[in-house]
């Protein structure tokens, strides 16, 4: 079990709570129309456990499933989060939430589902203040709805300032005049540190790099290969790729560009180290499957060092 | 009459490579002008010899502004270019003045408004011709490793601001594919032009066989987003299914839309982003990618797109039709091949190949 940035930072008086590792209803609130206070401080009183992947299945949609790597088997990650002081635990489900999810088998989720006793504008406005003032800002906002039900629901997905693996997913939808539901889906990405194994040693003595260039130069594409020998040249290669330090997983859909290569480091001993280099998927792939290991690289970094030790000609 | 600014191609111009595309059922040429690189640079004759037709320009019309629009009629559609009078000043302009010309709203965001100025500052209007070429030929031909449909491209950063698709969401039940084979559809801006060697796309479609995703289930992604991200609303095989993508300039974000035509359900969806590139619009038929290496492309029969950018038929533009292939080079297997975009303005993209 671990505690993400926030709920060191924000939990710290309150561990006790935290480490009950259940999601627990709120209080009951009054029934007439309360006003609530705007929150200007961060007051998260909702516990969650995070547990691997997500399964849920929403009123009239198909089940939503997003199976967790094994890497994660017996995790969980506890958060605490802000809830209306007068919504209550409900199991009435919302219709067609526009829930926000990256699908990697990385995810931890929890879900609940709560009333609010006030309508869908305060309410909207109570939750993006309530997170506001935990750390949380808003990345993205839906609405989903039928053409011709009338029914709309809208959805903002709200990420940890501090933490940008941690992030909320939070859905409205009108219930009368005065009412509101609200969906939680609260999301973790706990991809793992990068495997020990994964990293390139440094008695390299050679380097062979090839890689397709979609635009290389004069527009075309560009293909080449190089075996690289010379010391500064490998040394910048190697720490390009060991300077990726978190695994995770690659884009699904990728880019047309900007090229794709392999870079095969061979060590003194002759050991051989494969690096596929996914520019249009935004990562390196190191190893070969079953046992490889993927690195996000959206900076490009190790894209750059190629280029840079093979330049286009 | 439809009207269709042609402003922000000027600065194209320069480098001789702002055609417009003619009608699929314009003459084909023949094969030696093919090869002609710039079209303004042969007489009327040669060009019609070649069979590109020329449009000659209508009527100049002075702006309120002081700057001067340029009025031709293409097909029937109203071509225009606006140019700002002398000595206008991109960096110091209203937002009205900006408006006028076709130029990307001023951001407030710091880093957006940054990458804002250093384009104002090498921004160049040059006049526009006094005819417009019409180029009945595809652009060029390019093949790639995960990709086939039809990609209109343009050399300014900003040239397309929307692009929206209706296909027919392709059934599967014939497939005979078994490493893992996906499928991706969708339509997006800026993913097949390349910056600095960084790709800044955003882009939204449908999924299928991919892990994470229900079958067809729709999904958004952008630079700032990294993976996609999943939607609530899945397409139906054999029905038609609209995925639309907008930068909206004033507000810094993208804007997807997202329809399904079986059960009426739709979602919006917004992302706030200082990464845009508007120099491409494309309508994809993608072999997804979980890790490496690619995966088999899901079978399917064909997909057919109806395909529009900046709220205009893919026939009004240069596109550049792209072809999948196992290497991504044009001898490798064919795993999917993209026809040409026709009067009705649809293309298809057929399957091939698993891998």
């Amino acid at each position: 079990m671990r505690w993400p940035n926030n709920c060191a930072v924000q939990c710290a008086a309150a561990i006790l709570v935290c480490s009950s590792a259940t999601v627990f209803a709120a209080p009951a609130g009054a029934a007439q129309s309360p006003r609530p206070m705007v929150p200007t401080t961060c007051a998260a009183r909702l516990t969650f456990t995070l547990q691997p992947g997500l399964e849920y299945r929403p009123a009239g949609q198909p089940a939503i499933s997003v199976r967790p790597s094994p890497v994660l088997a017996g995790q969980s990650t506890i958060i605490r989060l802000p809830v209306e002081p007068h919504a209550r635990r409900t199991s009435t489900p919302l219709i067609r939430p526009p829930l926000l999810y990256s699908p990697s088998p990385y995810l931890e989720t929890a879900l609940a589902e709560y009333r609010v006793m006030i309508g869908i504008k305060r309410s909207t406005s109570w939750y993006i203040a309530a997170l506001a003032s935990c750390g949380y800002t808003i990345t993205s906002r839906a609405t989903s709805g039928q053409t011709g039900d009338g029914v709309t629901t809208d959805g903002y997905w709200f990420t940890l300032q501090s933490d940008p693996h941690q992030s909320l997913s939070l859905a409205f939808q009108r219930d009368g005049a005065t009412k509101t539901l609200v969906l939680y889906l609260a999301e973790f990405e706990a991809a793992p540190a990068r495997p020990a194994n994964s990293y390139i040693p440094s008695d390299v003595t050679r380097a062979n790099v090839s890689y397709l260039m979609e635009h290389g130069p004069g527009g075309s594409p560009y293909h080449t290969y190089r075996a690289v020998k010379d010391p500064r040249s490998i040394k910048k290669l190697v720490v390009a790729v060991n300077s990726l330090t978190q695994s995770g997983s690659l884009m699904v859909f990728c880019a047309y560009g900007p090229g794709h290569g392999k870079i095969v480091f061979v060590t003194r001993d002759r050991r051989r180290y494969v690096v596929w280099v996914q520019a249009d998927c935004g990562g390196i792939v190191v190893g070969l499957a079953p046992t490889q290991t993927s690195l996000p690289d959206q900076g490009q970094l190790v894209w750059k060092a190629v280029l840079h030790v093979v330049p286009p000609s | 009459m439809k009207g269709l600014s042609m402003n922000l191609c000027i600065a194209i111009f320069v480098a001789g490579a702002c055609w417009l595309s003619g009608s699929a059922s314009a003459t084909r040429a023949a094969a030696s002008c093919a090869s002609v690189a710039d079209p303004y640079s042969l007489p009327v004759a040669s060009l019609e010899a070649c069979g590109m037709p020329v449009y000659p320009r209508t009527s100049v019309t002075s702006l309120p502004g002081g700057g001067t629009q340029y009025n031709y009629a293409v097909n029937g559609t109203a071509v225009f270019f606006r140019a700002p009078p002398p000595g206008f000043e991109p960096l110091t302009a209203t937002q009205a003045q900006l408006n006028e010309y076709g130029l990307p709203a001023r951001p407030t965001d710091p880093s957006a408004s940054a990458r804002w100025s250093a384009m104002m500052q090498n921004l160049h209007f040059v006049p526009p011709p006094p005819y417009l070429v019409a180029n009945p030929l595809a652009h060029f031909t390019d093949y790639n490793s995960h990709w086939s449909g039809q990609a209109a491209t343009s050399n300014s950063p900003s040239a397309y601001s929307s692009v929206d698709a209706t296909w027919t969401e392709p059934g599967t039940d014939s497939n005979s594919c078994s490493n893992s084979p996906m499928l991706g559809v969708w339509v997006g801006l800026g993913g097949g032009v390349v910056q600095d060697q960084s790709s800044y796309i955003s882009q939204d479609g449908t999924a299928v066989n991919v892990p994470g995703f229900g079958n067809h289930q729709s999904w958004v992604e952008d630079t700032v987003l990294g993976n996609p991200v999943a939607a609530n609303v899945y397409a139906h095989p054999g029905y038609g299914f609209t995925a639309e993508t907008i930068w909206q300039a004033g507000a810094m974000e993208y804007h997807w839309y997202l329809y399904d035509g079986y059960s009426g359900d739709y979602q919006d969806l917004y992302n706030a982003t200082s990464y845009y590139n508007g120099s491409s619009a494309e309508a994809i038929v993608e072999r997804p990618s979980v890790d490496s290496p690619l995966e088999d492309l899901l079978q399917f029969s064909q997909v057919n797109f109806t395909p529009a950018a900046n709220g205009n038929a893919f026939t009004g533009y240069s596109t550049t039709p792209i072809y999948m292939t196992s290497s991504g080079y044009s001898n490798g297997t064919p795993l999917a091949n993209p026809s040409g975009i026709g009067s009705n303005d649809q293309f298809t993209v057929t399957w091939k190949n698993c891998s």
